[in-house]
C-alpha cells in the first residue's frame, strides 16, 4: 500500500472513530451530559416511530412483527448507548465540586438511571411492548430531577 | 432444466443448508390470535353512472369515466367493505423454524352487498412461506398510505406464491419466489382482456432487501412467461419477459419518511396499474407484443404532531400500447392524493382525504375523477 493510500486510510478510521458513539469518551464533560440528553430523545423518537405501526395500511401482521422486532432491537441498543452514557456521567462526580450530600444524590441518580436504560433495553430486547411506555417515563423523571438539582440555567 | 423446477431445486436446497433437520420434536405451545379494524367511508364527488363499479368506491383506474359515460358529481357513498379480520396461529418451534398460518379478509368480494373476500392465507414455517399473499415483487413498506384507493404506481397484486427469505446479515434479506403466473393478454381488434393462468411456468421474483438505519430499500427483479395457446390453425406464441422495481422508504427526520418506487419492464402490467393495462396483445397472426410499461410513486409521509399526519402522493404510470391495441385501452394514468389523519391513542382514528385521478385512453380521449373521502377507522 503507497504511502497516500495509508494516510487516507488512517483519515477515514479518524473520521470513523469520532463518529463513533461507542467510542471512549473525550475529556469535556459537557459532552456527556449533552449526548445522553440527545439519547433520550433518540428513545423518545424510536417508541414514537413504533407506534406508528398500529395504523399501517398495507403490511400484514407478519411483516409488521418483523418491523416491530427491528425496531425493538434498535430500541435496546439506544437503551444501552444511555446506560453507558449514565455510567460516564456518575464516574464525572470527583470532579465537579459537589458536597458530600450532593455527591451522594448525584451517585444515586446517575445509577438510577443506568439502571432504568438496563431495564428498558431488556424490555425491548425481550418484546415487551406493554412496559417499554412506562420504562421511558421513569427514564424522563429521573433526567428532570437530576437537571433541577445540578445543570444551571 | 426448466427454470422453475431448477428454482425449486434451489429453494430447497436453500432451506436444507441453512436449517438441517434434527430428530428433536417441535417445542413450544401454540398462539392463537385474531385482529383488524372496522373501517367506514364516506365520499362524495364524480362518481360513475354505474353505481356497482369497484371504481366508484375506490381509485380503480379501469373505472375512470371518459364520454360518453357520465359522472355525477353531487352523488355520494358510504361503506364499510374496507374492513378486515384476521386470524394467526403461531408456533410451536419445529427443526425448520417457527410455524405460522395467517387468514385475513375483508368484505370486497363484490360492490353490492357485503360479502367476504380473501386478501391473504398462507402458511410459514421458518423462512418458507406457501400461500396466497403479497407479490414478492411488493416493498410493502414502500405503499403509499392513502383510503382512497390505492395510488397508480402501488403494486398491490396478491397471488399465490412459494417464497424464502434468505437473511444474508442483520440488515439485508434475499428473497427468492415462484409465483402464480397470471397473463392479462388483448386480442387485436377486440375489446377488454382475457386472463389466462394455465400451461405456463411461474413467475419467478428475486429481491433484495435492505433495513439501513433510516429506512427500507429494495430491489426487485421479475421474470415471466406471456404466452398464447391456440386451438386453431394459428400457432400460438411464447414471450418471456422482465421487469425491475426500485422501491422503498426513507425517514427525513422525525416521524416523517418519504416512501418511493420506480418500475419498468415489459412484464411489468400485471403488477401496475390496478390491472389498467394489458400484458400483451395478440395480434391477428397469432403471436405476442409484449407491452412495456413503467410506472412512478412519491408520496411524503409528514407527522405535524405525534396524533396529527398527512401524506402526499403524486404517482404516474404508462404503457407502450402495441398499436393494433384498441383505442379503448388505458395508455397512461395519474393518480394524486393529499390527506389529513387524526388518531385517538392506539385505536381510533379519522381521516379526510382528496383524491383526483386521470386516465388515458389510446384514442386520444381522457377521464378524471376529484373526490373527497371522510374515513373512520376502528382497531381491535
Amino acid at each position: 500500500m503507497t504511502a497516500f493510500r495509508r494516510g487516507i486510510l488512517l483519515l477515514l478510521l479518524a473520521a470513523v472513530s469520532a463518529c463513533s458513539l461507542d467510542s471512549a469518551p473525550a475529556p469535556s464533560t459537557v459532552s456527556d451530559r449533552r449526548l445522553h440528553a440527545v439519547m433520550t430523545e433518540s428513545l423518545d423518537l424510536e417508541l414514537a416511530r413504533l407506534d406508528t405501526l398500529t395504523f399501517d395500511l398495507h403490511r400484514t401482521p407478519t411483516e409488521l412483527d418483523r418491523e416491530r422486532a427491528r425496531r425493538l432491537e434498535d430500541i435496546a441498543r439506544a437503551a444501552q448507548r444511555l446506560r453507558d452514557s449514565a455510567i460516564r456521567i456518575r464516574n464525572l462526580a470527583p470532579t465537579l465540586s459537589l458536597g458530600d450530600y450532593e455527591r451522594e444524590r448525584f451517585d444515586l441518580l446517575a445509577t438510577q438511571l443506568a439502571e432504568q436504560a438496563e431495564a428498558l433495553s431488556a424490555a425491548a430486547h425481550h418484546n415487551r411492548l406493554e412496559r417499554l411506555t412506562t420504562q421511558m417515563a421513569q427514564i424522563r423523571r429521573t433526567c428532570d430531577s437530576c437537571h433541577s438539582l445540578y445543570r444551571g440555567p | 432444466m426448466p427454470v422453475p423446477l431448477l428454482t425449486c431445486l434451489l429453494l430447497s436446497g436453500l432451506m436444507l443448508a441453512s436449517q438441517p433437520l434434527k430428530s428433536q420434536p417441535p417445542t413450544g405451545e401454540l398462539e392463537l390470535s385474531a385482529g383488524g379494524f372496522l373501517k367506514v367511508h364516506g365520499l362524495v364527488g364524480d362518481i360513475s353512472s354505474d353505481e356497482h363499479l369497484r371504481g366508484n368506491q375506490e381509485l380503480w383506474i379501469p373505472h375512470i369515466p371518459v364520454e360518453p359515460d357520465n359522472t355525477d358529481s353531487s352523488r355520494g357513498t358510504l361503506q364499510a367493505r374496507n374492513s378486515r379480520l384476521w386470524l394467526r396461529a403461531r408456533g410451536p418451534d419445529t427443526p425448520l423454524g417457527r410455524m405460522e398460518i395467517l387468514v385475513e379478509g375483508d368484505l370486497m368480494e363484490d360492490m353490492t352487498g357485503y360479502r367476504p373476500r380473501l386478501r391473504h392465507a398462507y402458511g410459514m414455517i421458518g423462512r418458507l412461506l406457501a400461500g396466497q399473499t403479497w407479490s414478492t415483487f411488493t416493498n410493502t413498506a414502500a405503499l403509499a398510505d392513502v383510503d382512497s384507493g390505492t395510488a397508480v404506481g402501488n403494486t398491490v397484486t396478491r397471488h399465490n406464491v412459494l417464497r424464502w427469505t434468505q437473511p444474508l446479515g442483520e440488515r439485508l434479506d434475499l428473497l427468492l419466489a415462484l409465483e402464480e403466473p397470471l397473463n392479462r393478454l388483448h386480442p387485436a381488434g377486440q375489446s377488454g382482456f382475457i386472463t389466462r393462468s394455465d400451461r405456463r411456468e411461474e413467475d419467478i421474483v428475486l429481491r433484495l432487501n435492505a433495513y439501513p438505519d433510516r429506512g427500507n430499500l429494495s430491489v426487485s427483479l421479475l421474470r415471466r412467461e406471456i404466452s398464447v395457446h391456440s386451438a386453431t390453425a394459428s400457432p400460438g406464441d411464447n414471450r418471456h419477459g422482465g421487469a425491475i422495481s426500485i422501491a422503498g422508504r426513507l425517514e427525513t427526520g422525525g416521524l416523517d419518511n418519504l416512501r418511493f418506487a420506480v418500475k419498468y419492464g415489459n412484464a411489468l402490467a400485471r403488477h401496475s396499474t390496478l390491472g389498467a393495462y394489458p400484458d400483451a396483445v395478440i395480434e391477428t397472426d397469432g403471436s405476442l407484443s409484449l407491452n412495456t410499461v413503467y410506472s412512478t410513486l412519491l408520496a411524503w409521509q409528514h407527522y405535524w404532531a405525534p396524533d396529527w399526519r398527512s401524506t402526499f402522493a403524486l404517482s404516474h404510470s404508462r404503457s407502450r400500447l402495441p398499436d393494433s391495441a384498441a383505442g379503448t385501452l388505458t395508455r397512461s394514468a395519474v393518480s394524486a392524493q393529499a390527506n389529513l389523519v387524526r388518531s385517538f391513542g392506539d385505536q381510533w382514528s379519522l381521516g379526510l382525504e382528496y383524491l383526483h385521478g386521470q386516465r388515458h385512453l389510446k384514442d386520444g380521449r381522457d377521464g378524471q375523477i376529484d373526490r373527497l373521502q371522510l374515513t373512520l377507522r376502528v382497531n381491535f
